[in-house]
């Protein structure tokens, strides 16, 4: 709306503009009035504007050179009706969109952050070879010793409970210590950092594994003590010291996350893979939504 | 015969089958088509794509006809050329390319017809028509150089004769930015042809 700001200011371009087409009433008008009566410059621009309406208005409407007349309803009139999926409201469009995106972020962050790479599995693995090399010096710290025994000769494959189960018998075979430095190169900085970390937590292993685990009795009560537990030479005495200190109720567990780990691995890397593609699918489908939405809601 | 005139009563008439759609379509085709096509003549300002743009937008217009809810049919009509010969423009952006047709006017052997200037005179003298001729082609020239939007608001308000509301509709905006459009396209073609008064017709000349 125009403002006469003071007696001085021109009058707008818009308000003249109203003004020609007759739009101002009231005491707008009798003011833009009496500023055209007492502005040169106004009725200047005034008459400017008003000549340039007139040419247009001048201009002849020309007749095409055809008729647009139909003999035929135009093919495709079945187009005409909306999708049912163009028809959803808005609220749908906005929350397809807030999906893919979420999830494609969600997508975007993980791999980004490495967490699809197979790398990321592996960390848990020294825990569950900890846990398995533990049992076995435990065995050999009995000083019992038997015949092989096949069974715990592999380390990943056999579970927890089968490699407790000899360790209770006794059984402390040869081809076990064999097998403990073929896992040993990848499980050197997990053992290490578990001695610093958790003395207390061998003090508070359970007694029912202790009870389960019988020789040698000196050892058992106080495990965190090096004196106790040296039994053999100093390189394997420091390996069952670390090892001991793990709690032994958590060696179950991690032997079932090693194979699980290594077994989901390429399962878990297709589930992302299609998640990723179907948000770049839902994306790709929202955008298209959009679009056909837009034209044809611009026929209406 | 279903007469369609501008009102939604008539509009909405319910059509009961094919034929009788084709025949009530057609009667609001014979009435909006000049003003149809010296839009889409003006936006485009090729003759040839203007037709086009009628064309598909009437084809377009029926498609969508039974779902009119409108209160103006011209204003609707205009919108769907509108949105048309934005479209054009657009894809014609995006691929310029130098049209074989000849132009319309600049090739004497070609048969102008009523279409090619139906400037009602009493005096169709040659120096008239050379005159009116120039004073059409610097308008256009003046059109060309405007805003989009602002040349639509001008067409629509100063052409087509539609008052602000039904250009609001045609347009769909507020009545606000009609009238801003139209004051800034009404501006901007005077600024036009007061830089280029040479070339304008003696008669707008001595007005200024």
């Amino acid at each position: 709306m125009w403002i006469l700001r003071s007696s001085h200011k021109h009058i707008s371009q818009e308000t003249l503009s109203e003004y020609l087409d007759g739009r101002l009433q009231g005491r707008p008008l009798e003011r833009v009035e009496r500023q055209l009566g007492e502005c040169d410059a106004c009725r200047q621009e005034l008459d400017e504007l008003q000549a340039t309406v007139s040419l247009m208005r001048q201009l002849p409407m020309e007749t095409p050179h055809r008729s647009f007349v139909m003999s035929a309803p135009p093919p495709g009139l079945a187009r005409a009706r909306r999708a049912f999926v163009l028809r959803a409201p808005d609220w749908v469009y906005a929350g397809a969109a807030s999906v893919a995106a979420l999830a494609l972020a969600i997508t975007v962050s993980v791999d980004a952050t490495g967490g699809l790479s197979p790398d990321s599995f592996r960390d848990d693995a020294p825990v569950a070879n900890v846990a398995a090399a533990r049992t076995w010096d435990q065995s050999r710290a009995s000083g019992a010793a038997a015949g092989p025994v096949e069974e715990s000769a592999v380390p990943p494959t056999p579970g927890a409970g089968a490699a407790a189960e000899n360790g209770s018998d006794g059984a402390a075979p040869q081809s076990l210590t064999a097998s403990v430095p073929s896992t040993a190169p990848v499980d050197q900085p997990a053992p290490l950092e578990s001695a610093v970390v958790t003395p207390t937590a061998a003090d508070a292993a359970p007694p029912s594994v202790v009870e389960s685990t019988p020789p040698p009795a000196s050892a058992l009560p106080d495990v965190g003590d090096p004196a106790a537990t040296v039994d053999g030479p100093a390189g394997e005495s420091r390996t069952a010291k670390t090892l001991a200190t793990q709690p032994p109720t958590a060696a179950p567990e991690p032997a079932g996350l090693e194979s699980f780990n290594y077994a989901d691995d390429g399962g878990t890397s297709v589930w992302w893979r299609l998640l990723e593609v179907m948000a770049g699918l839902s994306a790709v489908a929202f955008v298209a939504g959009l679009f056909l939405r837009r034209r044809s809601n611009r026929l209406d | 015969m279903v007469q369609i005139s501008h009102t939604s009563h008539h509009a909405n008439l319910p059509v009961q089958d094919q034929a009788g759609m084709t025949t009530c379509f057609n009667c609001l085709i014979e009435t909006h088509q000049t003003q149809a096509y010296n839009l889409a003549r003006r936006m485009l300002t090729d003759w040839s794509l203007a037709e086009d743009a009628v064309q598909e937008s009437f084809v377009s217009a029926y498609r969508a006809f039974n779902r009119f809810r409108g209160e103006n049919l011209t204003a609707w009509v205009l919108r769907i050329v509108a949105n048309t010969c934005r479209d054009m423009l657009r894809a014609r952006k995006a691929r310029p390319a130098i049209s074989l047709d000849p132009l319309p006017n600049t090739d004497p052997s070609e048969p102008q017809g009523p279409s090619a200037l139906d400037i009602p005179s009493n005096d169709p003298s040659p120096e008239d028509q050379a005159e009116r001729s120039e004073l059409r082609d610097a308008i256009q020239a003046g059109l060309d150089t405007l805003q989009e939007d602002q040349r639509l608001a001008v067409l629509l308000v100063d052409v087509n004769g539609l008052s602000y509301e039904e250009a609001s509709e045609s347009m769909g905006c507020s009545l606000g930015t009609v009238k801003s459009r139209v004051s800034r396209g009404r501006g901007g073609l005077r600024d036009y042809l007061r830089q280029t008064g040479e070339l304008l017709p003696s008669r707008f000349r001595q007005e200024e």
